[in-house]
């Protein structure tokens, strides 16, 4: 029986970290990082970028997140990294999405291996997936330059807000993961792209448009509130739990 | 071709001086502990009016936090089995011709000796130049003129890599006897002949030797000729004097082992570990606290190794030392290599206090301020600092006019007898306050001017290649034992994890006046280390010279 759930679901499992797994999106630690920049005026002009991506992370996504993250020019990979861990102790972790945990845990138990995706940096996500005992960790990292401080520019490839586009499957790919035979656990539109690629998606208390998409498609919905969940998906999660 | 540390050491008979310093302790005890196969340590100690120098090592072995790994390996009894089987005690003082030892005992111990390893020394950056004088530049030429009387005449001394003096980059592991850093040929016995009649002319105007005006004019003229040979300050220049006394000698195989800013323990005797008050304590203690900017060069080398580092290193030069194969020179430090700047070390200090560490007896609200208060480096000397100035002008003259504060003349003729005593008190206590943080800020200023040329004035790279190729000529085994492990080393996890705890437990209290409390450790029994040295003096017939002699007064702090 075992044997046949794990093949109805693949052998791996992609969470989306933000989101799935926490409320905090990615522009947040963003901000964050750079309100507790070393010098004063890194902060300010780190706050008039956070000011500048807020707006716009509504209409260009990609752009918002670029603008945000090049606040952190200059910073050193001591501070990112210390920042990063304090940033996961006291603001993601505390506010994990219980249903996401529980939902990883299940397919953990299943043997099934666990993929975080997140684009986030590494020194964010990382302590998260060693505190929820994922396998891997698939996100985005900053390029430093020869002294160790960072440029402001992601590392390429580089995983935008809209997951699933060449650069994810790529590296799945390098991973050895076939799509066509993971479940993949989403929460925001930016996720469609990559459940719509996966055999089992699931869109666990999905944003407005992705909840469309789900009923449309006839994706399972969990919410965070269990009793939200419709008589279709607790059928269609049977396999899941 | 793989040489062997423990091969080398196999056997070995060492006359070991600063033990119960810092660097001496650790590694006594690392050698103890990795290199078993040491024929045996004889330890030159002094005694003091409480305790002799049997009572000081037999105290050190047993309480000493750096001689724990060996009482939780060996217990009570192995440890005594271990003392009895290693280690002589030998009473004496680096300032005494012959470093003090009784002739019978010195005549019975010499030609046993492989090595003499001189670890003792004054540390402090501004000592008085006739005490520098005598404790560094003649302890090691008493140390030399012991190990001239050694079959083998081996002497390692343990100097500092600062001798290198006001350098800017590459320092090499090198010294041309005579010549010091700014180039002046000199002569060391001219030049302690002249300090010494100059102090003694300092001593005569102003009443006497121990006048407070006698030392200060004392330390005033060391620091001026120190600054004109090239050295920074009267550490360097008595460290760098000996150097120069021991290079001139065709008497002695010497080794020179540098070491350059000893620093908390890496992983022995245990992660953390330190003793006194060091260099980067009170930088710590200063930036983990209100101080926003630090006259400091943001880029230069901040030369911190640990002291188990240290330790490593000295291991690698006397096992070379006692094969004939030693280099001059061996530098043991970490900006060649593994280089860690002033700016970084900032950054990390700042990180730690973000990660929940305050320096204790600060308040709440400080506490918040301090979390996102982050010290960096102020690229100007405190010669051109005016914030502390300022500070201090200010909080003096605060702390006078609260002095002059007569409430009879100051406070309105209704007010009560009750409320009159109560302004007194209160003004009176604001006072002593103020007075505390003016001779605080007085101390920060001064610490700032010592410690400028070394992280602000200068940026050194010392060459570490003698310690690395020893290493790379390694078999694995011994490489993990006592290869030079600074490659490794992270810096964020030392800095964080163990410098910055390490100095909060064992070295910033006594910056707060109070004591570090030494292990509960056990009680060795009867028969203390001094049992071999009887066992020495016995064998050193006919005579029937005392072991123990009379306690002198010197600083074996190295």
């Amino acid at each position: 029986m075992t044997e046949a759930i794990q093949r109805a679901h693949g052998d791996v499992a992609l969470f989306r970290l933000e989101g799935v797994l926490s409320p905090r999106p990615t522009l947040t630690a963003a901000a964050w990082l750079s309100l507790n920049a070393r010098r004063v005026r890194a902060r300010l002009l780190g706050m008039s970028s956070f000011a500048l991506a807020g707006p716009l992370a509504m209409r260009d996504p990609g752009r918002a997140t670029r603008l945000a993250w090049s606040a952190l020019e200059g910073m050193s990979e001591d501070r990112l990294i210390v920042l990063g861990e304090i940033y996961a102790d006291e603001h993601l972790l505390p506010a994990l999405s219980e249903v996401g945990v529980e939902l990883l845990e299940r397919c953990r138990g299943r043997g099934q291996r666990v993929v975080l995706l997140s684009d986030n940096l590494d020194v964010i996500a990382q302590p998260v997936a060693r505190h929820l005992g994922v396998d891997e960790v698939l996100c985005n990292a900053m390029e430093l330059d020869d002294n160790g401080r960072a440029t402001g520019r992601l590392r390429a490839p580089v995983l935008g807000p809209q997951l699933g586009g060449q650069a994810l499957k790529g590296q799945l790919a390098e991973r050895g993961v076939n799509l066509g035979a993971a479940c993949a656990y989403g929460s925001q539109r930016g996720d469609s792209v990559l459940l719509g690629a996966v055999a089992l998606p699931c869109c666990v208390t999905p944003d407005r448009e992705l909840r469309r998409l789900a009923r449309d498609l006839d994706w399972p919905i969990v919410e965070e509130s269990r009793t939200q969940t419709t008589r279709l998906d607790r059928a269609r999660l049977e396999g899941i739990k | 071709m793989t040489v062997s540390v423990s091969q080398s050491l196999a056997g070995r008979h060492l006359l070991v001086t600063g033990f119960t310093g810092f660097v001496g302790k650790v590694w006594v005890a690392f050698l103890l502990d990795r290199a078993p196969e040491i024929g045996k340590l004889t330890l030159l100690v002094r005694g003091r009016r409480d305790a002799p120098a049997t009572e000081r090592v037999r105290r050190a072995f047993e309480r000493s936090p750096a001689m724990r790994p060996l009482r939780e390996k060996l217990g009570a009894d192995g440890l005594l089995a271990l003392v009895r089987e290693k280690i002589e005690v030998v009473e004496g003082d680096a300032r005494e011709p012959l470093m003090g030892i009784a002739p019978g005992v010195l005549a019975a111990l010499a030609p046993r000796l492989d090595a003499v390893v001189h670890c003792a020394g004054l540390t402090d950056f501004s000592p008085d130049p006739l005490a520098a004088l005598d404790v560094n530049v003649r302890g090691a030429e008493h140390a030399a003129d012991v190990a001239a009387r050694t079959p083998d005449r081996r002497l390692v001394h343990i100097s500092t890599c600062f001798v290198a003096g006001r350098v800017d980059g590459d320092v090499p592991e090198a010294l041309v006897p005579g010549v010091s850093p700014n180039g002046t040929h000199f002569d060391v016995e001219a030049e302690k002949l002249g300090i010494e009649s100059v102090c003694a002319a300092i001593n005569a105007r102003e009443g006497g030797p121990k006048k407070p005006a006698a030392r200060r004019g004392r330390v005033e003229v060391g620091t001026q000729r120190a600054a004109a040979l090239g050295w920074p300050n009267l550490y360097t220049w008595s460290k760098g004097l000996a150097e120069h006394s021991l290079g001139q000698r065709d008497d002695i195989a010497l080794t020179l082992v540098r070491p350059s800013i000893v620093e908390c323990a890496r992983e022995f005797p245990f992660a953390g570990w330190n003793e006194g008050l060091n260099t980067s304590g009170p930088i710590v203690w200063m930036c983990s606290g209100f101080a926003w900017k630090v006259p400091m060069r943001a880029d230069n080398c901040f030369d911190v190794v640990p002291v188990d580092t240290v330790a490593r290193g000295m291991t690698l030069a006397v096992a070379d030392a006692v094969t004939d194969r030693a280099a001059p020179v061996y530098h043991l430090a970490s900006g060649d290599f593994n280089r860690l700047t002033f700016d970084r070390a900032l950054d990390l200090t700042a990180l730690k206090v973000r990660k929940g560490y305050v320096p204790s007896g600060v308040s709440a609200a400080e506490r918040a301020l301090l979390t996102h208060l982050d010290t960096t480096a102020l690229d100007h000397g405190a010669d051109r600092s005016y914030v502390l100035p300022v500070a201090k002008k200010a909080t003096q003259w605060l702390r006078d006019s609260f002095r002059k504060f007569d409430p009879e003349r100051h406070l309105p003729a209704s007010v009560d007898d009750e409320a009159r005593a109560l302004w007194t008190d209160r003004v009176h206590s604001a006072s002593l306050r103020l007075n505390k943080t003016s001779m605080l800020l007085k101390s920060i200023e001064q610490l700032w001017h010592a410690y400028q040329p070394f992280i602000h004035d200068h940026d050194y790279r010392f060459s570490t290649r003698r310690v690395r190729e020893r290493t790379d000529a390694l078999s694995p085994e011994e490489k993990a034992l006592f290869g030079w492990d600074l490659s490794t080393l992270d810096w964020r996890t030392y800095w964080m994890d163990v410098e910055i705890p390490g100095l909060d437990k064992w070295s910033l209290p006594l910056l707060r006046g109070k004591d570090v409390p030494d292990d509960v450790g056990f009680d060795l029994g009867g028969d203390p280390p001094g049992v071999s040295a009887r066992a020495l003096s016995a064998s050193a017939t006919p005579s029937s010279e005392p072991l123990h002699r009379s306690a002198s007064v010197v600083g074996d702090a190295e």
